[in-house]
């Protein structure tokens, strides 16, 4: 099944029907997602109306760790098949993983003054996600490292690989140290459920999740076509140059 | 009037949401540009063979 | 195999001491020199010392990182190593070894002298406990950062880059358990974990490093 889809330019056929309905969703689910949580969501009893900015930070939180997992999946399999789409997929997403993370960092500080006291606090969980944004970071410099991209790809796809230690030190940060940050509501399929989290809150968490789902597929889609348009372009390049 | 003001917490929340739409619609933005510049650029490469 | 690269190691540290042995050499002037900006109220380093030695000891494992597989690689020894026996497992392991042998040990032996300075002396025995493990997991995390920005334009940069969020949880744990004995509880939970991570990285990471390294010497 892999093998089927490593083909660029099947990719780029399917593409255009999967970016058509990402991009439905991303656009019915967020403006959905933005009524519920800014309008038609209740305050919290303890934190009143900072309450909405979790329904930005927690999705956002859990896509930057989809997108790094999806990315070392990719990686493994750029490293021991080759395939070729598997690689261009870590440079495609690499940016966008930084964004996600970048945005639950920032709007996590913003929700932390008002409700903790503090902008930052070097907890598990905090700490552990901005090690994920300088992984981010390096992969995003490593696709550009060296000066052949097979190389700079496969130096890259290396570095997600022992990266993906993180990924379980975030997830469960929460639960192995006495932290600041709010233990999980909804890790386990008995919590979900039935979540620690109420029902008006949940459901403006779970469209908003969706529509960053939707978003990430949009991005990722046009993103990888980005890349193999730029191999092809490279590669006419290089032809001419000889020619 | 209360909806901007959100009781209070309008320079928490705002720049929140803000930074968030900004940095994706950016993202989207950027994507897209990118893709009409290689698309430009891989037509105008096949051009002059096929005058040629 | 292992053991020719190590005696080749020690060789250079003996003709060049000072290059190869840049490690505890920064690690002690970077110790000494804290003193002197933190101002010398010793509560203060006290509290301080657990943390400056840490930070210490990576910015000096970092040191090394850049050319440690650089002359091999330009003077075609990797090539030939890889073509004449078909791996690189064995020349890692001994590279790793001597790696730790030069920059890794030498801090631990020096550690607890520095943390007598920073006016930790009653805990060199466990500035030592903690530092062990510390700086194998140093070592292997920085030698695999060197394999992988080996021949890259900006290296030294990229290095920092790639190497230091992999360094933090080493950091915490190896400052938090000198920290807890310095406040009278008992460390024995960050120094197990960090030698379970060590334990995990000894068989995992040269492995890893050779197949970097053999990448990158094949394209």
């Amino acid at each position: 099944m892999i093998t089927q889809f490593a083909n660029p330019l099947r990719f780029q056929k399917l593409s255009r029907p999967l970016l058509w309905i990402s991009n439905i969703g991303a656009l019915i689910l967020s403006l959905w997602g933005l009524y519920l949580a800014l309008i038609g969501s209740p305050p919290d009893y303890l934190q009143s109306e900072t309450v909405r900015i979790m329904y930005i930070h927690v999705p956002a939180a859990w896509l930057a760790m989809l997108c790094y997992s999806s990315m070392a999946f990719a990686a493994l399999v750029f490293i021991v098949w080759k395939h070729t789409l598997a690689g261009l997929y870590i440079r495609a997403i690499a940016p966008v993983g930084a964004t996600f993370t970048a945005i639950c960092l920032i709007t996590g500080s913003i929700w932390g003054y008002p409700t903790w006291g503090t902008w930052w606090v070097w907890d598990a969980r905090l700490t552990s996600v901005l090690i994920l944004f300088f992984l981010y970071l390096g992969v995003v410099a490593l696709c550009d490292a060296f000066e052949n991209r097979d190389k700079s790809l496969t130096a890259a796809a290396w570095l997600c690989l022992i990266g993906i230690v993180n990924m379980p030190i975030i997830k469960f940060s929460v639960d192995w140290w006495n932290t600041l940050h709010q233990p999980s509501s909804l890790s386990s399929f008995s919590q979900i459920a039935q979540p620690a989290i109420a029902g008006d809150m949940l459901t403006p968490l779970l469209v908003m999740a969706g529509a960053y789902l939707c978003l990430f597929a949009t991005l990722a889609i046009i993103r990888l076509n980005n890349e193999i348009l730029l191999r092809k372009l490279e590669n006419a390049r290089l032809r001419e140059s000889r020619a | 009037m209360d909806f901007f003001d959100m009781n209070g917490y309008a320079q928490y929340i705002w720049p929140a949401y803000g930074t968030a739409i900004t940095l994706l619609l950016g993202l989207v933005v950027s994507s897209l540009r990118q893709n009409r510049k290689l698309k430009r650029e891989i037509k105008a490469l096949e051009q002059p063979q096929k005058t040629a | 195999m292992m053991g020719s690269i190590i005696k080749r190691d020690w060789q250079d540290v003996r003709n060049n001491p000072g290059q190869a042995l840049m490690t505890p050499v920064f690690f002690v002037l970077a110790t000494l020199l804290f003193p002197l900006g933190l101002g010398t109220d010793p509560q203060l380093l006290t509290l301080a010392a657990p943390g400056l030695l840490v930070i210490a000891a990576l910015f000096s494992s970092i040191l090394p990182l850049e050319t440690l597989f650089q002359a091999d690689r330009e003077d075609g020894t990797l090539d030939a190593i890889l073509s004449s026996t078909g791996t690189l497992t064995f020349y890692t392991i001994g590279k790793l070894i001597s790696h730790w042998l030069f920059c890794g040990l030498t801090l631990v032996l020096v550690a607890p002298a520095m943390a007598v300075t920073l006016g930790l002396g009653g805990y060199w025995l466990d500035v030592l406990y903690a530092l062990l493990p510390a700086t194998i997991l140093l070592c292997l995390i920085g030698a695999f950062g060197s394999a992988i920005t080996l021949g890259t334009k900006q290296g030294s940069i990229l290095l920092a880059l790639l190497v230091l969020p992999l360094y933090i949880p080493v950091m915490i744990f190896c400052a938090g358990a000198i920290d807890m004995i310095r406040a009278g509880e008992s460390n024995f939970a960050p120094l197990l974990l960090l030698w379970a991570m060590a334990a995990l990285a000894i068989p995992i990471m040269p492995l890893m490093i050779a197949a970097v390294l053999r990448f990158q010497i094949k394209t």
